[in-house]
């Protein structure tokens, strides 16, 4: 009885080994019939995780074997999978730096796919206005310098507003984030105390606060505890329930509410190529929401180690993202992006290649 | 004995055909093989953790493990905040595990309980079964909700006032904590700390209680006189493992812990722990620069120390086994005949 | 072990020493309630928050998008079946053959040794063998897998069939092993078709213990798995597992994932008690037997 079942066991296992071995190799689509994409893995950035799971399920529909997994592990994560290539793209909403750019072993190109924008969400019960916070007053309350809800700073800001005496708990990331970079560069420029006291990073010395893992695990933070505060992508504060407040930044003339509105008004500054200092913060723009920002798609120029099948599927999910996806974003609360941004974006995803040749769209994305 | 005969036996020049000496020969190579595997394994591991881990230790020296500052944008490693969470949370367990796990011990050894005592046994040895996970789930979901409502401000009222103690509890209570993480893994070492309790109370012989009982001592006087002091050292040893245990634990930890990165005297503050940082990070840590580098170190450390536990513990209660058995049955051959109690 | 209520009533025990001893055996009993709270409570919401869970599309289908109702996480039922399945189809022939080794021809250093190490494996945190095994087979294949995963969870599973499933072998009576021997059996013949086999329910005790402690890991997974929304039957490629998507939707802020979560929990949960019961039971049974 042993010995059948450890041959069965030896029959199973290679069966599977080699399934395992062909399925890179095998081709999914036939020549004569349009092209059905292939299964792929991506991580990174969970800003924009909401707007890609709606895009990869969408596609789904226009190439229906184009099943890409994507793994929200953090913008730092999707950097460093992608550089050791255990995954077929990265995603992240902080620009690569220079070192990051220079440690990868083939080029790889940043594609802006759609706006958003970091708010101060809370748990207030009681509260139903948006609180109305200046940068400075962020500052100190991320800080740990504030320690009430019903600190002068922040009734001063909003007179009409009852706050109540609990006590301010901070949440802010655990894991290495885009969003983190985005709103503590913010913070940077608000605040010289910020500045030379925490500064700017996918990662801090967070002065107070817990810990959560991804945009989600802040949000679930700030969920669960009363009287929390926190920075999270705006869809994630609208989708689960928490209030969020109006910014006025440095450049801002009066407090502005995060909305898809302000945060396309934001974008006017920005143009490829994408560079370690690229960002839309504090845009001088009217009605502009100060802490607005992209995300990217990190690809490879030379699509070849992938294999035709997966290089055709990116090339054409990254083509029906810029044009026909661009359409689903701002029902999920993020903004389009500007149409020269995407003209200039579709421009660089020419660039990619494969077998040192250009790719073509499929007919079913074009 | 038998081991040898077997081995001359099989050795022997009985009539077996050359070839199944051949194949006695390559099975017990194969297995020999396969067995000296395992070591290989643990030598690959070590190796490979030290190979990566080395990079940080050789840049920070002594100052990876008592820097106060970790931050792997600035290429800062500084991993004190994390050992230090890690023996909080751990102490929190054992202090609250152990007692409990002593006193569990004796009421199913020592405590007439008749058609309880199986279904007790089995449902303590049930929560060493549970996944990391759901404990993680419920603590998130169930415990730390509760804790922040209601156990530690009361905490922080009342025990937060008296003058040193107190400072344990003062703060916010909110959200995850070294407490309740501390909590959560007495929870999780109370059967294996138990079980090993148990079974070293179950070596002190019989002719030591049947001594103090006769001499009139009540149950309490009874274990007090004959039981503990001669299990004190496999006690010891249960707890080194369950703190072992507790040191490793990761994904329950990770959900209530906080991910707080500060140092402070307060239990009531998010906190942090080695493994819980190495599950956080570990996918984003970058091998240009130190961080992978320091992740591994942290796991190696982790390694390092639950080996010594290991190590220690079993030291610990072969030894007090060792002395248990061999005092006894000297002391049973002498011992007049007690009247006959039912086991 | 004695049992004995010692008889109080005739001694001349004086009330102190009397009330110290009902208090003591009260603090007994109240460590005994103690204990038994956790699990009760544990067990008892997690059934109750995820029975609400289980339906057909919760074991058939993928996830829905976020907020979209519907959907399910049929893929991490599937992915957990490849990991685990392809963790014993590694960790069950390494651990009977170094078992084997343990109970039949150990004595001496080797033996000695081969036992320390699998004791220190044993207390191994899951998350280093997790770290290890990305480095080892992560980073060499060039993706996370199934395959990562299994390898990680036959570090953690390996020992504990090679300790249990050697305590099992030498309880096979040495008469069977002597008697075979005898007829002219060679030895290996002896093991393989009469000492394994007679410790069979052991075995297989064993490894259930071991498939047990498989099914719940989650941190070795976190990191050589990766995770996927599809499924996935590629043991080269990223895939998912019950107790990754617990970890993931337990941390998130959609209170539809929260009851997901709290449905594979009642799932994972009812495995894993059914499993240590069930190797309870025999083992018992089989301890009964060659008594």
């Amino acid at each position: 009885m042993k010995r059948s079942i450890f041959s069965g066991a030896l029959a199973l296992s290679v069966m599977l080994l080699a399934a395992g071995c062909s399925s890179n190799s095998s081709p999914s689509n036939s020549t004569n019939s349009s092209f059905k994409g292939t299964a792929m893995t991506g991580a990174g950035a969970t800003f924009p995780a909401p707007v890609y799971t709606q895009w990869f399920k969408s596609f789904l529909s226009v190439e229906s074997g184009a099943k890409i997994n994507y793994q929200a592990i953090g913008s730092g994560g999707g950097i460093q999978q992608f550089t050791s290539k255990t995954v077929d793209f990265g995603a992240s909403d902080a620009p690569l730096k220079d070192a990051e750019a220079a440690s990868l072993s083939r080029p790889a190109f940043m594609f802006p796919t759609v706006l958003g924008g970091d708010v101060v969400a809370y748990n207030l019960p009681g509260v139903t206005a948006h609180l109305k916070l200046d940068g400075p007053t962020v500052a100190n309350i991320f800080l740990g310098k504030i320690t009430k809800w019903n600190d002068p700073a922040i009734t001063s800001q909003n007179p009409g507003v009852s706050l109540p005496a609990t006590a301010i708990q901070v949440v802010h990331r655990a894991d290495e984030s885009g969003t983190t970079f985005v709103f503590t560069s913010w913070l940077s420029q608000e605040s010289s105390d910020w500045m030379s006291k925490v500064g700017a990073g996918k990662g801090v010395q967070w002065p107070v606060g817990t810990g959560g893992n991804g945009n989600s695990g802040v949000a679930a933070g700030i969920k669960q505890t009363q009287g929390a505060v926190g920075y999270v992508e705006y869809q994630y504060a609208v989708s689960s329930g928490l209030g969020f407040a109006d910014i006025k930044g440095k450049s801002s003339s009066d407090y502005v509410s995060p909305s898809v509105d302000s945060i396309s008004k934001a974008a006017g500054s920005l143009q490829l190529p994408i560079t370690s200092s690229t960002n839309i913060l504090d845009s001088t723009a009217a009605g502009a929401y100060p802490i607005a920002s992209t995300t990217y798609l990190l690809i490879y120029k030379d699509l070849t180690p992938l294999g035709k099948d997966k290089a055709q599927t990116i090339y054409d999910f990254v083509y029906w993202a810029l044009t026909k996806g661009q359409q689903e974003v701002s029902g999920l609360n993020y903004a389009p992006l500007p149409s020269t941004v995407a003209q200039q974006d579709l421009q660089q995803l020419t660039q990619l290649t494969y077998n040192g040749q250009g790719i073509q769209p499929s007919p079913s994305v074009k | 004995m038998s081991q040898t005969v077997l081995d001359d036996i099989s050795r022997s020049r009985a009539p077996v055909r050359k070839r199944s000496r051949f194949g006695d020969v390559l099975f017990r190579r194969s297995s020999l093989g396969v067995a000296a595997g395992l070591i290989a394994l643990l030598g690959l591991m070590v190796w490979v953790l030290a190979q990566n881990g080395d990079h940080v230790l050789a840049h920070f020296g002594i100052h990876f493990f008592t820097g106060r500052s970790w931050n792997p944008v600035t290429e800062t490693y500084g991993a004190l905040p994390f050992i230090f969470g890690t023996l909080v949370t751990s102490a929190i367990a054992i202090v609250l595990a152990v007692p409990v796990s002593v006193a569990l011990a004796l009421l199913i050894n020592e405590v007439r309980l008749g058609w309880l005592r199986n279904p007790l046994t089995v449902l303590v040895d049930l929560l060493a079964a549970i996944p990391s996970v759901v404990y993680g789930l419920w603590g998130l979901f169930i415990m730390v909700p509760w804790f922040d409502h209601t156990v530690e401000p009361f905490l922080a009222e009342t025990v937060g006032r008296i003058p040193l103690l107190g400072a344990l509890f003062r703060g916010n209570p909110n959200g995850g904590d070294l407490l309740s993480a501390g909590v959560i893994l007495a929870v999780m070492i109370l059967p294996i700390v138990t079980a090993i309790t148990r079974e070293i109370i179950a070596i002190v012989p019989n002719e030591l209680r049947e001594a103090a009982l006769a001499l009139g001592a009540t149950r309490y006087e009874m274990i007090r006189m004959s039981v503990l002091p001669y299990a004190r050292g496999g006690i010891v040893g249960a707890t080194m493992l369950g703190l072992g245990r507790a040191l490793g634990e990761t994904i329950a930890v990770a959900m209530v812990v906080g991910n707080g990165l500060g140092l402070g005297a307060s239990l009531l503050r998010p906190g942090y722990t080695i493994p819980a940082v190495i599950a956080n990070e570990f996918r984003e840590a970058s091998s240009i620069g130190f961080h992978r580098s320091a992740l591994l170190a942290l796991a190696l450390t982790l390694m390092a120390i639950a080996l010594v536990l290991a190590a220690m513990s079993r030291l610990l209660v072969g030894r007090t086994a060792k002395l248990l058995a061999g005092g006894g049955t000297a002391e049973g051959a002498a011992a007049p005949s007690a009247p006959a109690v039912s086991g | 072990m004695i049992a004995v209520e010692p008889s109080l009533q005739r001694a001349r025990v004086s009330p102190v020493r009397r009330w110290k001893n009902r208090a003591f055996t009260a603090a007994l009993w109240a460590a005994g309630f103690l204990a038994l709270l956790p699990l009760v409570f544990i067990a008892g919401y997690v059934l109750a928050k995820g029975v609400r869970a289980l339906n057909l599309d919760f074991f058939t289908k993928e996830p829905a998008a976020p907020g979209q109702p519907g959907g399910g996480i049929v893929q991490s039922f599937i992915g957990t079946g490849i990991i685990v399945g392809l963790a014993v189809l590694f960790s069950v022939p390494l651990g009977i053959m170094t078992a084997v080794y343990l109970s039949e021809y150990g004595r001496g250093r080797v033996a000695r040794s081969v036992r320390f190490v699998a004791e220190i494996l044993l207390s191994t945190p899951s998350i280093v063998a997790g770290a290890f095994i990305w480095v080892l087979v992560v980073v060499t294949l060039g993706s996370f897998s199934a395959l990562a995963g299994g390898i990680a969870l036959t570090v953690l599973m390996w020992p504990i069939i090679a300790r249990a499933a050697e305590e099992v072998l030498r309880l096979v009576p040495q008469e069977l092993r002597e008697g075979a021997l005898a007829l002219g059996v060679p030895r290996w013949r002896v093991i393989l078709r009469i000492v394994v086999p007679t410790a069979g329910a052991g075995i297989f005790t064993a490894i259930m213990l071991a498939v047990a402690r498989g099914l719940g890991e989650t941190a070795p997974i976190l990191l050589t798995a990766l995770g996927n929304d599809f499924i996935n039957v590629h043991p080269t490629q990223p895939t998912d597992a019950l107790p990754l998507r617990i970890f993931n939707y337990a941390q998130s802020p959609i209170d539809q994932w929260h009851t997901i979560a709290w449905g594979g929990a009642v799932i994972l949960l009812v495995g894993v008690l059914l499993l240590s019961i069930t190797a309870r039971v025999l083992s018992n049974r089989q301890l009964r037997r060659t008594r």
